[in-house]
């Protein structure tokens, strides 16, 4: 019997030293922080490091229309098309990026034959409202005159293969399936 | 709320809105819905170094009901997708979605059968984070975006009723 309640008190004291030892750690902090961990984010902002990959952004002077970005992209985030100018160089006439689908793996820039032509910049904020404006548009457009065959061969199919068509499919296949499990 | 529609657009309503607007976008509570890696640089969101509450959003509400801002972060699959949708419809308004990384936004490498294309097929979202996964300051970039899009609404007019999948 008394062999328990010695146990049941000294449990006791433990119990009240251990919330005063908690409480010494949390006044110590309270009257002085040491370090001051937390970044005031929109004030200062931290620069990335060198190797970080942020938004991509394409030289587009420069690009070949080589088309090995688009190919080795992973998850078709880069749309790019292509023809043949007066000087038999290939013209990058859509070039479009999309950020939301983009993984910021950095293949594309390993595959990049071209030096400084595609590239990440240390830029990671640019959430948006709409998935429209993730993608960024770099394509050189139509050829300024259009030729008899070559450029009527391209026009028809241009809308289609501008910007927001990557977004259209998604759409029209929720549509179909909704119909679907309607029906 | 009922009252406001008789009273009109007068001063009263607009003081009222802003009001209104001001706490509410001081004082999202996150409902997060992490299912892959963009829920750890969620968590470093809310952690000491970037620490969300000084946005006051750092109260984490684990049930629908009691939060008002839905922060879907990591791949969501078909099977998950029912119970996101469940989730969302147990929110009460007013309510906010964040699609938080590529897979929630629009599915990002899983470009297979079993993922979700986008949260935005069956959800309506508010604003969409890029990065696989979004830095913590990306995350806060996306809240703050959010609140500025609160400070526009209205207690008058009910939310404009988002098209599902734009």
């Amino acid at each position: 019997m008394t062999e328990n309640s010695k146990g049941y008190f000294k449990k006791m004291l433990d119990a009240v030293k251990s919330v005063f030892t908690g409480l010494g750690v949390t006044i110590g902090y309270g009257v002085s922080p040491g370090r001051e961990v937390t970044q005031q984010y929109p004030e200062v902002k931290r620069e990335p490091y060198d190797r970080f990959r942020g938004k991509l952004f394409v030289d587009i002077n420069i690009c070949t229309g080589c088309t090995a970005c688009a190919r080795i992209c992973p998850v078709d985030a880069i749309v790019l098309k292509t023809v043949r100018d007066e000087n038999k160089k290939l013209r990058p006439v859509v070039f479009d990026i999309d950020n939301a689908r983009c993984i910021y793996c950095g293949l594309c820039v390993e595959a990049c034959p071209v030096d400084n032509c595609l590239y990440f910049r240390k830029e990671y904020e640019f959430s948006s409202y709409s998935k429209d404006e993730l993608i960024s548009h770099f394509g050189l457009g139509e050829l300024p005159q259009p030729d008899k065959p070559a450029a009527d061969r391209p026009s028809p199919d241009m809308p289609a293969q501008a910007g927001p068509a990557k977004d259209q499919p998604v759409q029209g296949k929720t549509d179909e399936t909704r119909k679907e499990e309607g029906k | 709320m009922g009252l406001e529609e008789k009273l009109g657009d007068s001063i009263f309503t607009t003081k009222l809105d802003a009001l209104i607007n001001w706490s509410r976008k001081n004082s999202l509570w996150p409902m997060p819905f992490g299912t892959a890696c963009c829920a750890i640089e969620f968590m470093a969101t809310v952690g000491t170094r970037f620490d969300l509450a000084r946005f006051g959003a750092e109260a984490m509400r684990f049930s629908p009901r009691q939060s008002d801002l839905l922060i879907v972060s990591g791949t969501i699959s078909n099977k998950m997708a029912p119970v996101l949708k469940k989730i969302y419809d147990q929110m009460a308004e007013p309510k906010w979605v964040i699609s938080m990384g590529s897979c929630a936004t629009s599915g990002g490498i899983f470009d297979s059968y079993p993922t979700l294309q986008g949260i935005d097929t069956i959800i309506p979202v508010d604003v969409y984070v890029t990065g696989c996964p979004p830095r913590p300051e990306a995350l806060i970039d996306a809240i703050m975006l959010l609140q500025d899009l609160i400070k526009q609404e209205s207690v008058r007019r009910p939310r404009k009723a988002m098209v599902i999948g734009q």
